[in-house]
């Protein structure tokens, strides 16, 4: 049984009333001693009073912020309550709480800023809709040339991140769609990441609100800020400054 | 020297008017009215019977003052949108910001209280 001390688990949830309570029991069969904070993005059904009922705290926003902002908010409360690690994983039953342990093990083995749970790491599971295997193949070809090496999952919601990350993505995180662009936030102050591989369940409850026009403008949107942050910060020539 | 049609004059003169009045009765912080006034009398002057125009026209290559009144009208329309989409931006980042450390700080006081 690894240490799960210094550990927080992050779950972003919005209207997932009918799955949260179920995530959350399932994330402390397996890590017990780990606090759950359910992010709370504006939801309009009962999201808050069953994750509570369920045993988390719950960060509640005043009004829908978006993936990027609430993930942000986590990173800071985290960082400012000393925590070392904080994984995140979809408040909509799709990542497997199994692989929480991997995740913190990864982090402290390998020293790395950040873990991402990789869907295509081991499985080569292929996402159902077609413009979205497009993204995702478009991104991979991206980030291998802007990161020199190779992420088989770049989208993927399931990562864990250290403190170092923490303290970094407190005060610099991508707003709207964070996934890739925390990536770049990364690789442009020489920090590290790697993937282990995991595999996705379908959804506990409810649809996925991802369609092809969304994907597309999602598609854009990321560019824009891959380009944007590539822009704002110069490559770091020191390693593992912090900052 | 090219008469300006009395309409645009007193357009601009309203559209002044009116954002001085906005600002008096704080319906408009003098910040965000200073694209406006700008824009407005830009117009404001440009509709003044001396040459300005007709120069201004020569100088943009427009081939008459109107279309150099229509380049200028454009170019004030994206100044005021890309100086509102500046302010915008800036207020989203702030309510995010604010939105984030409310709903921390709600958490904490949670605690505090013994409700978590």
């Amino acid at each position: 049984m690894i240490d799960l001390r210094g550990v927080m688990i992050a779950i972003p949830a919005r209207n997932e009333a009918e799955s949260i309570g179920g995530v959350i029991r399932e994330v402390r069969d397996v890590a017990s001693s780990a606090p759950i904070l359910v992010l709370d993005d504006g939801s309009v059904d009962d999201t808050r009073r069953i994750a509570e009922a369920a045993g988390a705290e719950v960060l509640s926003f005043a009004y829908h912020l978006g993936l990027g902002g609430c993930v942000q908010a986590a990173y800071q409360y985290a960082f400012e309550r000393g925590f070392e690690y904080v994984v995140r994983l979809d408040g909509d039953g799709q990542h497997d709480p199994a692989d929480i342990p991997r995740m913190v093990e990864a982090l402290r083995a390998t020293g790395c800023e950040l873990v991402i749970a990789s869907r295509f790491l081991d499985a080569p599971d292929r996402p159902k809709i077609a413009p979205r295997l497009m993204g995702i193949v478009l991104f991979r070809f991206i980030l291998r040339i802007l990161l020199g090496k190779v992420v088989t999952d770049p989208t993927s919601g399931y990562v864990g991140v250290n403190r170092n990350a923490l303290r970094l993505f407190s005060r610099v995180f991508p707003l709207q769609y964070p996934e890739i662009e925390a990536l770049v936030v990364l690789q442009r102050r020489a920090f590290r990441f790697t993937e282990i591989p995991t595999s996705m369940r379908p959804r506990l409850h409810g649809q996925s609100t991802i369609t092809p026009v969304r994907v597309v403008f999602y598609m854009i949107h990321v560019l824009l800020g891959v380009f944007v942050n590539i822009l704002r910060v110069p490559a770091f020539p020191f390693r593992r400054k912090g900052k | 020297m090219y008469s300006f049609p009395l309409a645009i004059t007193l357009l601009a003169a309203i559209l002044v008017v009116s954002v001085i009045v906005a600002i008096r009765r704080k319906h408009l912080r003098v910040e965000y009215s200073v694209a406006w006034l700008a824009g407005a009398m830009l117009v404001l002057l440009l509709s003044l019977p001396t040459r300005l125009l007709a120069t201004l026209g020569r100088l943009l290559g427009a081939n008459s003052p109107e279309t150099a009144l229509v380049y200028v009208l454009i170019g004030s329309i994206l100044f005021v949108c890309f100086h509102y989409g500046t302010v915008i931006s800036r207020l989203r980042d702030d309510a995010t910001a604010l939105a984030q450390r409310l709903a921390i700080a709600e958490l904490e006081l949670r605690r505090l209280r013994g409700e978590r």
